[in-house]
């Protein structure tokens, strides 16, 4: 992140692993929150989009020494230097990093469906409409007019909420203010987090908690080594989890 | 008739031929396709922007900000009905106002003569609270209107003809300096 | 004059010149871009002003406060935690995060359905209107009067003034068979009753103790209410230091509790109380229990002597003598020093509690396996204790006037109740479903003639699931009051859809283990989508009905209203308040009274409707000197309710013990166990699965139509098979095919199926994907209570 100056806005989250008890309850928020569209049959994770998936982790050790543990995976908003791996392949400009917030974010209304961004993504945090959505006709009445439903032949990924990002502009410029205030944005997924393991807010600045959290001694990032810099910071006191990190996923 | 003069009347004819191919096209470009592209759609009821302000109402009233900072755009029903109730005058719009859509608790049909797609976001409160922008820099002022003009719709794209597009966006951002990153405007 | 060759092309070129400097290619470029991107055909969700409002869940028995994020005030979009609820503190699980999809789903009834061809077949349940289905129950019902015993009712909730309409209308129709669903709460009750003399189940604090002991429960994957209990585990994960709360999970599978426990003892299949007895065992042989308790407050902790001079063997010396480390570690396969060890650190940590009720605590459970539990927090001086097991708190709700009984409800009631609970082989009580299956095929001891079936599934979710199948076969009539359209309601004749919890009033009085007081209020936010009633109201019309003193038990004019009524018992009470600002910890003033923030019933009502709950803390715990109701007047290790009940037998009979289960099916023909197991993203109640939670299943869970079982790769490689296989699972009582999902978490020997599968009803989301563990769990009854206690099942595996 050294890139980028500091003092600015970069949004990240911090997920700390040793609180998270696996109960999806935030990769089910992001499908409601973000009009996420679902098939008869979802289980070749392949083709199954879900902008924010839960790993499953453990540590190869036998019974009764055996633990398990889950790793919530939304995109991971790159921040390595110039561009993120995604945005650098774009031909069309379909995704961009915002630099003045860090955000890495998809216009599908652009994306011509090259996938080059998808081989691009280490995290396998971009996905591919291969069908149109479809909902059963009820539940059409449950999508949100703040997210934009996607087509066939779009790529889509987590946008971390941004436009619960412009929602709460909105009503600071109703109040006045062009600052947001800490937790005034907050992505669906750390809003319905029951345990409070994840933690979202402006990593440059040094008195919000998520920028207290990243510093801790037992924060890692995923594939670190691949210089990705990613915003999305993990926490785990134990180490055959750290040491997951660096596994490919 | 020697053929040297038919080459050269045939010449004169054929540049004829090329300004009256030139001047039809012109005029198809210009007069009959921006008629054949968009379809004349009347609102479903006549809002008379005059009278309402001859009776001391601010445009505010109806076109606000809600206290989250949305902007309410056309507002509902139920905002005429605060005074429609019962007809307050002989209008014929006000009549059909009360009885087809006040009564039964209907939304009126509005078509906008702006409304953006999806996939945008445009937030009025930036423009008009923090940059104090005129609504009539982008809209056109209805104030002293006694009838609302038809909506012309594109029959290709479907969206009214005031839309504003993305390179205008883009080029007021950049000329007022303000950022102009994807997700200030998408969705 | 010739238009020749050369002045066409003149003419053409002109045109396209004309064309190039007009508008037209230009804009039609540019709009077929747009047209390219408009995608009409996706929808075009409808844009408005967005508010939300406050209600709560009513998916579980939970009652987690949640807010309704509406557009337009129609139409809602998303569901999440209310920040104010002390309960869930703003959180919310993924059954509560999928909640619209239940609210908007395709398996919701549309109309009261009647059947009008065979049971079970869903083409022939036709619609007729609430007229007609009302008035056809209400002819069944008068025609039955005369013997009113023959209507039971099901209900799969356990507290709530809902189901409390229920067992009101049988008492006032003069039926005893009023019955619940099975869960851990039962075995709970039952032996805080016979060791204390209250029938209660308990209350835990979990918030406030240092250590907790597991038998089993998996805190953090849904038991209890499970926000409660997730917002608790971060409260243990976020103290430091000496403060630092210590979990310690007692389980046979290594489930992610055991995984996030600070330490996780692998216990064999079905030997906690043995462990728990063997702790006891250390504690009392280091005389490391609290002796002012014991002392003071329990009886036949020592040898004693009764009333009539017989000597009686007490907790004490039966511990000694046949719960040492050896015998224990032999049982239950944990080291002895581990079992010193944590007696020493569990009786040493203060406050430290214990807690039993195997997965989610949806299940029965063993009374002895509960007692011996219970015994550990008397040792450690854990009961009525802040950091320890209290009762369960019940909100002051005003009583409705009392039932109106005519000759013939006063007769109906005197029968024996049809799951025998109370008779002479089962004195001890309770809601015994799997006795009332038994028993209705053999019409004893009189015949069922109408089942009535209350946000249960019995036809899905009990173990064995062909008992209920098959009782229906002799039940004349079956009237389903359902949302959706589950197993049950399928096999049902009559069918009277239910507003969904978005919908209609309900109340919610906060789940197992709350200790303080919890009253939650879900409230109509959308218009019922369909012709749903309110099952209150269908029993308040029904009455009006039947009339006579039926029609007099059920005064009110809506359910609304009689709901309201009970409001007037908070309002009155001295202490409580309603939930209106974030961060509350009621737990950290237990026994504290609460200033009212409301002055009347009708303002309290009001405000109810607009922040969701109200809480009380100032009830939490009895007085020690006070608080024991049985004959001794104090706590009882050695229980003589028992005896007093007629039940007769040794002195280990009365004593918390550890005994073998008698499992079904011989070892040689059946040679692993089979054991169910619960996770949050597989819902095992009432309802199933809707694809936002299906989707987040793990392609080793569910793949196509196929589930998984959990087996160890030592297991695997005994029996030659590898990942992903296709077996099929048999026991004693059928068979099921699956696929196999090798994993160390699994014990070896053990086979793990997750329950909440399988299902033939609901929509096509679900319907036929994977396998229904209960159709091949069986059923394990104790003979004292008669509970079923169901943790494992003999099976054999063969290649599918």
């Amino acid at each position: 992140m050294s890139e980028h100056k500091t003092g600015g806005v970069r949004y990240g989250m911090v997920i700390d692993l040793d609180k998270c008890t696996g109960c999806m309850a935030c990769a089910v928020a992001c499908q409601q929150e973000n009009n996420i569209s679902f098939r008869e049959d979802e289980s070749n994770k392949l083709r199954s989009i879900t902008w924010l998936r839960v790993f499953y982790l453990d540590n190869g050790k036998p019974y009764p020494e055996h633990r398990q543990a889950y790793l919530p995976r939304p995109c991971q908003h790159c921040d390595s230097p110039h561009d993120s791996p995604c945005t650098i392949v774009c031909p069309v400009n379909a995704t961009k990093r915002d630099e003045a917030n860090g955000l890495v974010n998809q216009i599908p209304v652009r994306c011509i469906g090259c996938r080059y961004c998808m081989a691009a993504c280490p995290y396998h945090a971009r996905y591919f409409n291969w069908w149109d959505p479809k909902w059963p006709k009820p539940m059409e009445q449950m999508l949100t007019p703040d997210v934009s439903p996607r087509m066939r032949g779009v790529v889509e990924k987590c946008t971390m909420c941004v436009h619960r990002l412009q929602r709460a502009k909105d009503k600071a410029f109703m109040e006045g203010r062009r600052e947001l205030e800490e937790g005034e944005y907050v992505p669906a997924c750390v809003e319905a987090c029951p345990t409070k393991a994840m933690t979202f807010g402006n990593l440059h600045d040094p008195h919000s908690e998520v920028a207290k959290l990243a510093k801790s001694p037992h924060a890692f990032r995923l594939l670190a080594k691949l210089g990705t810099h990613p915003k999305i910071i993990y926490l785990s006191k134990q180490d055959w989890i750290r040491k997951q990190a660096d596994n490919f996923i | 008739m020697s053929g040297e003069h038919t080459q050269r009347e045939s010449g004169a004819l054929g540049w004829t031929l090329f300004v009256v191919g030139f001047v039809g096209a012109l005029f198809v470009g210009w007069v009959v396709f921006p008629k054949l592209l968009y379809s004349t759609q009347q609102q479903p009821l006549n809002f008379n922007h005059a009278v309402h302000m001859e009776n001391d109402m601010a445009c505010e009233d109806c076109h606000g900000f809600r206290e989250d900072g949305s902007y309410v755009g056309i507002p509902q029903v139920e905002k005429c009905a605060e005074c429609h109730e019962e007809p307050m005058t002989e209008s014929e719009a006000e009549a059909k106002l009360v009885t087809e859509f006040v009564e039964p608790g209907k939304e009126i049909p509005w078509l906008s003569y702006t409304r953006q797609p999806d996939n945008v976001f445009f937030s009025h409160a930036a423009h008009v609270l923090m940059a104090e922008m005129e609504c009539t820099s982008c809209h056109r002022d209805a104030s002293q209107e006694e009838e609302t003009p038809p909506v012309q719709v594109n029959r290709l794209t479907g969206y009214p003809k005031g839309i504003m597009k993305m390179y205008k966006c883009e080029d007021c951002h950049a000329r007022a300096s303000v950022h102009n990153g994807c997700d200030v405007c998408h969705k | 004059m010739k238009v020749d060759r050369r002045a066409f092309v003149k003419l053409i070129a002109g045109g396209i010149g004309g064309t190039l400097l007009s508008p037209l290619p230009w804009k039609l470029a540019d709009d077929s871009a747009i047209w390219s991107q408009n995608w009409s055909w996706r929808p075009s969700p409808e844009r408005g002003e967005a508010t939300m409002v406050n209600t709560v869940c009513q998916l579980c028995p939970g009652g987690c406060g949640i807010r309704v994020r509406l557009i337009n005030g129609k139409r809602a979009v998303r569901l999440d935690g209310n920040p104010n609820n002390p309960l869930n503190q703003g959180g919310i699980c993924p059954l509560g995060a999928t909640g619209l999809q239940y609210h908007y789903g395709i398996s919701r009834i549309e109309s009261p359905l009647k059947q009008k061809g065979t049971r079970g077949e869903v083409k022939t349940l036709e619609p007729i209107t609430w007229d007609e289905a009302v008035a056809l129950l209400a002819a069944k019902l008068k025609s039955l009067r005369a013997q009113p015993q023959g209507l039971v009712c099901l209900s799969g909730k356990q507290n709530g003034t809902v189901s409390e309409f229920f067992s009101r209308f049988l008492e006032a129709y003069g039926s005893p068979n009023y019955l619940t669903m099975p869960a851990a709460a039962q075995a709970e009750s039952l032996g805080v009753f016979l060791s204390q003399g209250v029938r209660t189940p308990l209350s835990y604090d979990f918030e406030n103790a240092r250590m907790i002991l597991s038998f089993g429960a998996d805190l953090i994957e849904g038991w209890g209410a499970p926000c409660r209990m997730m917002s608790a585990f971060r409260l243990w994960r976020s103290k430091s230091g000496s403060q630092k709360t210590r979990l310690v999970q007692i389980e046979t599978r290594g489930s992610l509790t055991a995984s996030q426990a600070d330490e996780w003892l692998a216990v064999a299949p079905g030997t906690e109380a043995a462990l728990a007895l063997g702790l006891a065992h250390v504690i009392v042989r280091e005389k490391i229990y609290d002796r002012a308790f014991v002392d003071n407050y329990t009886h036949g902790f020592d040898d004693w002597t009764d009333s009539q001079g017989r000597r009686h063997q007490g907790f004490k010396s039966m511990l000694l003598e046949e719960y040492t480390p050896a015998r224990v570690a032999e049982i239950t396969g944990v080291q002895q020093e581990k079992i010193v060890e944590l007696a020493r650190n569990f009786a040493l940590t203060k406050p430290a509690l214990a807690v039993s009720g195997r997965g989610q605590g949806k299940m029965d459970g063993s009374l002895y396996e509960f007692l011996a539990v219970l015994s550990l927090n008397a040792l450690v001086g854990s009961v009525h204790r802040p950091g320890g097991v209290s009762w369960a708190v019940t909100p002051p709700l005003a009583p409705w006037p009392k039932v109106v009984q005519d000759s013939t409800s006063r007769n109906g009631l005197r029968s024996e109740r049809l799951d025998g609970s109370g008779g002479p082989d089962l004195p001890l009580g309770g809601h015994l479903l799997y006795n009332f299956l038994e028993n209705v095929p053999k019409g004893k001891p009189y015949p069922t003639k109408m089942l009535w079936v209350y946000e249960a599934n019995p036809a899905h979710d009990l173990a064995d699931v062909n008992l209920f199948v098959k009782a229906l076969e002799k039940i004349d009539t079956v009237v389903s009051f359902s949302s959706f359209m589950d197993e049950t309601t399928v096999m049902a004749d009559l069918i009277l859809p239910a507003p969904t919890f978005l919908e209609r009033f309900e109340d919610v009085s906060g789940d197992r283990g709350l200790q303080y007081a919890y009253f939650g209020l879900s409230r109509p936010v959308l218009q019922p989508r369909f012709e749903c009633r309110h099952p209150g109201d269908v029993l308040i019309k029904l009455a009006k009905m039947l009339g006579g003193s039926v029609a007099a038990s059920f005064p009110w004019d809506n359910y609304e209203e009689a709901l309201q009524a009970r409001i007037q018992g908070l309002a009155a009470a001295p202490s409580g308040r309603v939930a209106d600002e974030p961060g509350l910890q009621p737990w950290s003033h237990l026994g504290e009274r609460l200033a009212p923030n409301y002055g009347s019933a009708d303002e309290l009502w009001e405000m109810l409707q607009e922040h969701g709950c109200w809480y009380d803390t100032s009830q939490s715990m009895p007085s020690l000197s006070s608080a024991f109701k049985t004959p001794s007047g104090k706590f009882e290790f050695y229980c003589q309710a028992l005896k007093e009940a007629g039940v007769t037998g040794s002195d280990s009979t009365y004593l918390p013990h550890y005994q073998p289960a008698d499992l079904p099916g011989g070892k040689e023909e059946y040679p692993y166990l089979l054991m169910p197991y619960e996770v949050m993203i597989i819902e095992n109640g009432p309802l199933a699965n809707q694809p936002f939670m299906t989707k987040m299943l793990f392609d080793f869970e569910l793949k196509g139509r196929d589930s998984f079982v959990e087996i160890n790769p030592k297991t695997a490689k005994e029996v030659g098979l590898r990942e992903g296989d296709r077996v099929e699972l048999t026991t004693a009582i059928g068979s099921v095919k699956v696929r196999l999902h090798l994993t160390e978490s699994a014990r070896p020997g053990v086979i793990f199926i997750p329950l909440g599968l399988g299902h033939s009803a609901f929509d096509r989301y679900i319907r036929g994907k994977g396998a229904n563990a209960n159709e091949v769990l069986a059923v394990l009854q104790e003979p004292l209570t008669g509970l079923a206690s169901w943790w494992g099942t003999p099976v054999k595996i063969s290649r599918a």
